[in-house]
């Protein structure tokens, strides 16, 4: 016998996410999603934000997403935050589900922004809808200029683009121009910040870009 | 590898419909994949063999129907397939761009017997 079904195979990840965004909204906090290649920049960045967000008196925690170890959480404790580890034994992204077990660690009251930092890959996060309000591609100008190209979902998901390590352009093959023509073919609508976090801790821009998205809650 | 957990969700939505229709036997699934998933079908083949194993659907066949990126224009209206990662509207241009299909993971139907 032929059974027809027609259900979406992701649809119960995709109700748990939907559930948790109601209660960030209901909470007022913001949560986004940081997604990236290893080594392009995600905790030093992540670093760098919580300094510039705790300055202005904001409340951050971060859920971090390792496949086996604690260093990025333990990089992260000197800021005395809420930060919870999920290790994904070998997986290669987070889902709805685990996220919701940390936010029932953090007391949503007394928080601004929660920022995940997603397994270092750049396939599988962007396929799963975790609960957060936007998704941010992290992409180092060191991986090369035909990122966006070859992973187009991610590009086609996140809302905003955190280009890293530009100081290092000039000693790379990086070329901005085919770099923002496939960013902006895929996704016209993306906001996109250059930066340097090691060098230049200065992200004006992108602490204005969470500030007025928590605003607009 | 995301084609394994794309199976492990699949295989508990072909448990649930088999309890449903009492099937003693699971033939073959159907799936519903848009371009954009980029789900690669060798890897999905193997994911799909381990999982099953053992299970009322081993040696169950695994069929994949693939759709291609449709994006609508806002600009102009115009609906169009995306080709090689161009995503730019062919009859104005515009990048202002809506995708209508591409997204899909669905299970479509399943054959088995009770």
């Amino acid at each position: 016998m032929e059974i027809t079904v027609m259900k979406n195979i992701f649809g119960a990840n995709a109700e748990k996410a939907d559930e948790l965004r109601d209660i960030l909204k209901e909470k007022k906090v913001l949560m986004v999603n940081v997604i990236g290649s290893p080594g392009a920049g995600k905790t030093t960045i992540l670093e760098k934000t919580i300094e510039s967000l705790q300055k202005k008196g904001f409340n951050v925690a971060v859920i971090e997403g390792d496949v086996a170890t604690d260093r990025d959480a333990v990089r992260l404790q000197k800021y005395e935050i809420p930060i919870t580890l999920i290790n994904t034994d070998g997986a290669c992204h987070l889902e709805a589900l685990s996220i919701e077990q940390s936010l029932k660690g953090f007391d949503l009251e007394k928080l601004d922004f929660i920022f995940i930092e997603n397994v270092g890959n750049l396939v599988c996060p962007a396929e799963f809808d975790i609960g957060e309000q936007h998704k941010v591609a992290v992409i180092s100008v060191t991986e090369g200029d035909d990122k966006p190209a070859k992973y187009p979902l991610l590009i086609h998901e996140a809302s905003v683009m955190l280009v890293n390590k530009v100081d290092l352009m000039p000693y790379t093959n990086f070329n901005r121009d085919s770099f923002m023509k496939d960013v902006t073919q895929l996704n016209g609508t993306m906001d996109i910040y250059e930066m340097a976090a090691t060098s230049d801790p200065e992200m004006t821009d992108w602490i204005g870009w969470l500030e007025s998205k928590l605003k607009s809650l | 590898m995301h084609e394994f957990s794309i199976v492990s969700n699949l295989f508990e939505i072909m448990e649930d419909v088999a309890k449903e229709n009492n099937l003693i036997r699971i033939d073959k699934v159907v799936l519903t994949v848009g371009k954009m998933r980029q789900v690669v079908p060798v890897a999905m083949e193997m994911a799909f063999e381990a999982v099953t194993k053992g299970t009322i659907a081993e040696n169950a066949e695994l069929e994949l129907e693939f759709l291609p990126i449709q994006m609508k224009c806002n600009a102009c209206g115009h609906n169009f397939d995306v080709e090689e990662n161009v995503y730019l509207c062919p009859s104005c241009d515009s990048v202002q761009l809506e995708m209508i299909q591409g997204q899909e993971l669905i299970i479509k139907h399943i054959e088995g017997e009770n």
